[in-house]
């Protein structure tokens, strides 16, 4: 009898509509950014130059070298993103904790700031840099909140500390350093218009590793979500299981940021939308997070390349316009149910 | 079944019970009850390992607790905590963590492991319920779904830390008769209560704790003849002796 048993004939019913549903639209998102910007390209073009390589002409440089690794950094950073906020969440028991609004995304963004200022440019440094500033800060954020006793609320604040404290730092060092300064400025507000396959293979095998990885632990984090008392009776080495599932989301919205820049609010709004969309269930929730996550981003990225043409608004600045309302609907439906 | 030989535990670094000594036995209901405070949670916090003992042992099926892994302990130990989340899963999902300790590759729960959730279903009466979502149940049915979860871990000894709270009168009544059948299967149960007219006609056995330490324990009987109850609580207790057995009233 399969784990899909688990769950009532209804709401497999229910998972066999959605999930095949939202990877007809990923497949169409994807579509759709490989062929439309400002040069427009057919699908014939597209088929040509996977066929035939970069050297099939005009239109086969515009797809390997700008919209095949722009769309690929869509699909990576919204699965990403999406996953880690949902993990978040999920251990510290807070559906409005995100990498963005607790300071992941902005220690990952500080450490490629330093990485930058001192010339560490590979992809494989600015990965791991990455990586190590997220983990810096949800760390921070938990122990914190762990040695407090802090509610969840007091979760959320200390998280916006440490992320307006590491933004800060940042702002500190691109002003000091106005190199570093214009290097950064696409990082710092988000977006997918330089991106390149150096920065872009590096964070692609951690993301995809860590979403493995993620799934493998599907039903750990189901039980971590019950909160840590209930946990740890039921057999899960709670502490441990923290780190690792916070070493996880710090990876992949780590090597998230590390290609896409300091994108916000991803991490809250999807995990909502799929919880809505497929419930709590990690098994399904985890794989639905990465469908919605990387349609949304690529339908976002689409919508900033297309709209205002002939000029382009960073993806970052889109999501923070969705992002901030969407926020303060969520609290405001929270209040309501208090 | 599980003892405590001179127990000392807190949290924080901060020493909350002093010398201890318990032992909670299968086929009994054996109630904690005390003021708030006195460190009755933080008891089973230690014998689960969510904030570790300070001193002395604690065994369980005569083995330390540190010798077991966290899995292992809870296929011996079922713990039903304070406060409690309510996922937005379906109730056989929920009950159905209950056999997370059992849990081996491919990482899935076996058929096995779904027969017993529907066992420990039907045990509480929510087998209709099955494919309902826990978030749209009452508090008492949400209480049972946990104690259905608790059940489904298949241990042999259950803590239970404040089960009553939040329940209506009729939803309490049913929670004990519940924990009577669990004895009378071979459970060691073990129950935080805060009502001691409750607590004194349903449990065998009572220990009586204030400021971290056991002052009284002993039958419901031995502990309402041995007056620490009115010491402890402030509170006259009486009792009454009619058909249905002996019944307390607590008054100020």
């Amino acid at each position: 009898m399969k784990n899909s048993l688990n769950c009532s004939g209804r709401s497999r019913k229910k998972t066999n509509i959605i999930v095949p549903a939202l990877a007809v639209l990923c497949v169409a998102a994807i579509l759709l950014s490989l062929c439309l910007g400002s040069a427009k390209l057919s699908l014939t073009d597209v088929w040509q130059a996977v066929t035939e390589g970069a050297d099939s002409g005009v239109a086969g440089r515009i797809f390997w070298y700008s919209r095949l690794p722009r769309t690929l950094a869509c699909v990576l950073a919204g699965a990403g993103l999406a996953v880690s906020g949902a993990i978040i969440q999920n251990v510290l028991t807070n559906h409005l904790a995100s990498p963005g609004i607790i300071g992941v995304n902005a220690g990952a963004g500080l450490a490629v700031t330093i990485c930058c200022a001192f010339g560490f440019l590979s992809g494989w440094a600015i990965a791991g840099a990455a990586f190590a500033g997220a983990v810096l800060a949800v760390m921070l954020v938990a122990v914190t909140a762990q040695k407090v006793g802090a509610s969840r609320t007091t979760v959320i604040l200390g998280g916006v500390a440490v992320n307006s404290f590491l933004s800060a730092l940042t702002e500190a060092i691109t002003t000091l350093i106005p190199e570093v300064g214009l290097q950064t400025a696409d990082f710092r507000v988000g977006g997918f218009s330089a991106v390149a396959y150096t920065r872009l293979i590096p964070a692609g095998i951690l993301i995809t590793a860590a979403l493995l990885i993620t799934m493998t632990l599907c039903n750990e984090l189901d039980v971590m979500s019950l909160g840590e008392d209930t946990a740890q009776g039921l057999g899960l080495p709670v502490k441990k299981m923290r780190t690792v599932f916070l070493a996880l989301a710090a990876m992949l919205a780590g090597a998230s940021v590390s290609f896409a820049g300091l994108l916000g609010f991803v991490g809250l709004i999807v995990p909502h939308i799929a919880r809505k969309l497929i419930g709590s269930e990690s098994r399904k929730l985890i794989p639905v997070c990465v469908l919605c996550g990387a349609a949304f981003i690529t339908i976002c990225d689409l919508t900033a390349r297309i709209a205002f043409r002939p000029y382009e608004i960073p993806v970052g600045i889109l999501l923070s316009l969705i992002g901030g309302p969407f926020f303060i609907f969520l609290l405001l439906r929270r209040r309501r149910h208090v | 079944m599980i003892e405590l030989i001179n127990m000392n535990a807190g949290y924080d670094g901060k020493e909350i019970l002093h010398d201890i000594n318990m032992r909670f036995e299968p086929g009994k209901i054996t109630a904690l009850i005390g003021p708030n405070g006195c460190g009755k949670s933080t008891l089973f916090k230690a014998i689960v390992r969510i904030n570790p003992h300070v001193s002395g042992r604690i065994l369980v099926d005569g083995k330390e607790i540190t010798e077991y892994s966290s899995k292992e302990l809870a296929k011996r130990v079922a713990y039903l905590p304070q406060s409690r989340k309510v996922p937005d899963i379906s109730v056989l999902s929920m009950v159905l963590h209950g056999r997370f300790a059992y849990l081996s590759y491919p990482r899935q729960y076996r058929k096995e492991d779904i027969e017993i959730a529907r066992k420990a279903l039907a045990w509480v009466g929510l087998s209709h319920l099955e494919e309902e979502n826990v978030n749209r149940l009452s508090g008492g049915m949400q209480q049972k779904v946990y104690l259905a979860m608790a059940l489904a871990q298949d241990a042999e000894t259950i803590l239970m830390d404040e089960p009553t709270t939040y329940l209506d009168i009729s939803h309490q009544l049913r929670l004990m008769e519940l924990a009577k059948k669990l004895a009378s299967e071979g459970k060691a149960v073990v129950m935080i209560l805060h009502d001691l007219p409750q607590a004194l006609r349903t449990v065998d056995w009572v220990e009586v704790l204030s400021e971290g330490h056991v002052i009284v324990a002993g039958t419901p009987s031995v502990i309402y003849e041995s007056g620490k109850l009115e010491e402890v609580f402030g509170v006259k207790i009486q009792h009454m002796d009619t058909e249905t057995g002996r019944h307390y009233v607590c008054e100020l």
